[in-house]
């Protein structure tokens, strides 16, 4: 582990490019337009709701 | 460690039932699960009025040392501390020490390590205590002291990094003969298990007195953590060039919750051990600079929306401790400045509580992230071609901890929510299983610091990570938990004080 460590600098120093893959594509703009629009919804719930409390 | 390389294994190896059966027993997930649920077992005695663990060590801020540690249990208040700390390392020894043997690490040599590691941690849990170090504005009156660095206890977990640093850096023979006990990755999860306990018995107090909060709360966070990790993850991946290995965890750890969040991301999509813990270093030392900066901004701009502040602390801040500690210096600085600007002065609490919700929905939600990011890497990123990975493939890397959290939240909040009459009992269970997660948690901050090699790293490598961490957390993630937060929790304002 303490080896794995030391070499970790020369590791970030070297990493080489990984192309976004399709699917992390997908992971990022599912999770950002679920994100978006359950923040609109649930926005509008709370409002909608906020009397009802 | 017992996370292979990503990649190190086949993805679609099944188990047989014998080494099935050896896997519940061979691995540190597996006994992160057995250990947090031990403890936690034993803590719910007192749920039946047998209090098994009452005994055990718990610190609190200290001016006089002879103050700074007492036995957990009210009941047990006359107990000499000698005797509840002593018996706190005998049964953590005790019980790691079976985990050892069955993880096929020598138990003499573990035991030895495990005892440097214990005391040095439990000094700086101790040390991080000290009043001048740890109280919070809300508390410098009560202490009589003037001035404080505002740490909150957490500071022991600093302290303990600092040490484990000094060690792994300067003291490398030392640090090697520690190597039988220095597995930080076993310590977090058996604290993570643990945790789960404590935020089942806080959940199921809110849900009789504020069901409004709660809701605010998890609403906030399922947006607000759907959109961090998306955003984190892009801006490592794109243009910072980070691999799939480390940008996952990176983005679990800046926009989730820290810590156990890095550790159960990098368990799921089987990064390098390293990989999470160096995010986790990262975590603290942000945590801190969070801690020390926020509140005073949310004072300065947020006191006409008292709540908001409050969400926005639980939503920004990452590590519990440090989210629950800004969330109690803004119930303070808010409701003072209030009361000076507006003359109004509004219950104490209310903020905190916000912070605190929206903290453990945060908490909550991991073990669902941790699931779909396995079922994902396991299914489309690190597929074999020709393979069918099905649901052993998922369950095999699946954090088995993970299971072990959602388990004692779970199991606290029924009992607490089905028999209120049991809420006290099940907050005492909570607090003798937290003066065993802090340990665990401390544990694992030194043993960070033993096995990280920042000469190496300060060269090179980790002022990416941190470029990363700072362009994210102060570049959107404040400020998107704060519209997330202005969303939810806008116009909604605690009760008027004697009103």
């Amino acid at each position: 582990m303490a080896e794995e460590s030391s070499h970790l600098g020369e590791e970030m120093r070297r990493m080489q490019h990984e192309e976004l893959l399709p699917v992390e594509r997908r992971l990022i703009a599912c999770s950002l337009i679920l994100g978006l629009a359950l923040l609109l919804i649930l926005g509008w719930v709370s409002t909608a709701l906020r009397g009802a409390f | 460690m017992s996370i292979p390389t990503s990649g190190s294994s086949s993805p679609t190896a099944v188990l047989t039932a014998p080494a099935r059966r050896q896997g519940l027993l061979a691995s540190e997930d597996w006994w992160s699960v057995w250990l947090g649920l031990f403890i936690f077992l034993l803590s719910t005695g007192v749920l039946a009025g047998v209090d098994v663990l009452g005994w055990a060590a718990k610190s609190q801020v200290w001016l006089s040392l002879r103050s700074a540690v007492k036995p957990v249990s009210p009941r047990l208040a006359s107990l000499p501390v000698v005797v509840s700390i002593l018996g706190t390392y005998v049964f953590l020894l005790a019980t790691t020490s079976v985990g050892a043997a069955f993880l096929r690490v020598s138990v003499r040599r573990f035991a030895a390590a495990f005892t440097v590691v214990f005391w040095i941690s439990y000094a700086c849990w101790v040390l991080g205590h000290y009043a001048y170090i740890a109280a919070t504005p809300d508390k410098t009156r009560g202490l009589g002291i003037g001035w404080s660095l505002q740490l909150t206890g957490e500071a022991g977990f600093i302290l303990a990094l600092l040490a484990g640093l000094a060690i792994g850096n300067f003291l490398p023979r030392a640090a090697a003969w520690l190597s039988a006990a220095t597995r930080p990755e076993w310590y977090i999860k058996t604290a993570i298990v643990i945790m789960g306990a404590g935020l089942g018995a806080k959940a199921a107090q809110a849900t009789g007195i504020a069901a409004v909060v709660v809701f605010h709360g998890f609403c906030a966070i399922v947006a607000a953590y759907l959109i961090f990790w998306a955003l984190v993850y892009y801006l490592a991946r794109r243009f910072f060039g980070f691999s799939r290995e480390w940008a996952a965890p990176l983005a679990s750890g800046v926009s989730i919750c820290g810590v156990s969040a890095a550790i159960a991301t990098g368990a799921a999509i089987r990064a390098r051990p390293v990989v999470p813990i160096m995010v986790s270093s990262l975590v603290v030392v942000f945590a801190v600079v969070e801690l020390v900066l926020l509140p005073f901004f949310a004072q300065a701009f947020l006191y006409h929306e008292p709540m908001v502040a409050g969400a926005w602390m639980g939503l920004s801040v990452k590590t519990d401790g440090a989210a629950v500690a800004s969330g109690a210096i803004v119930d303070s600085l808010v409701r003072a400045k209030a009361m000076a600007v507006q003359g109004v002065r509004y219950e104490e609490g209310w903020m905190l509580m916000a912070a605190t919700t929206t903290k453990m929905f945060i908490d909550v939600f991991i073990g669902v992230w941790a699931l779909v990011l396995a079922v994902i890497w396991c299914t489309k990123i690190d597929r074999v071609p020709g393979d069918r990975p099905g649901i052993a493939t998922v369950w095999e890397r699946f954090p088995k901890f993970v299971l072990g959290y959602v388990l004692t939240f779970l199991a606290l909040l029924v009992v607490c929510v089905w028999r209120p009459d049991l809420r006290p009992a099940g907050e005492l269970a909570s607090d003798e299983g937290t003066s065993f997660r802090v340990l665990f948690f401390a544990m694992t901050f030194l043993t960070i610091g033993l096995v990280s090699n920042f000469r190496k790293l300060r060269e090179e490598g980790i002022w990416r990570l941190a470029a990363v961490y700072v362009v994210s957390l102060f570049g959107f993630i404040v400020w998107i938990g704060l519209a997330i937060s202005w969303v939810f929790f806008k116009g909604i304002r605690p009760p008027i004080a004697g009103g």
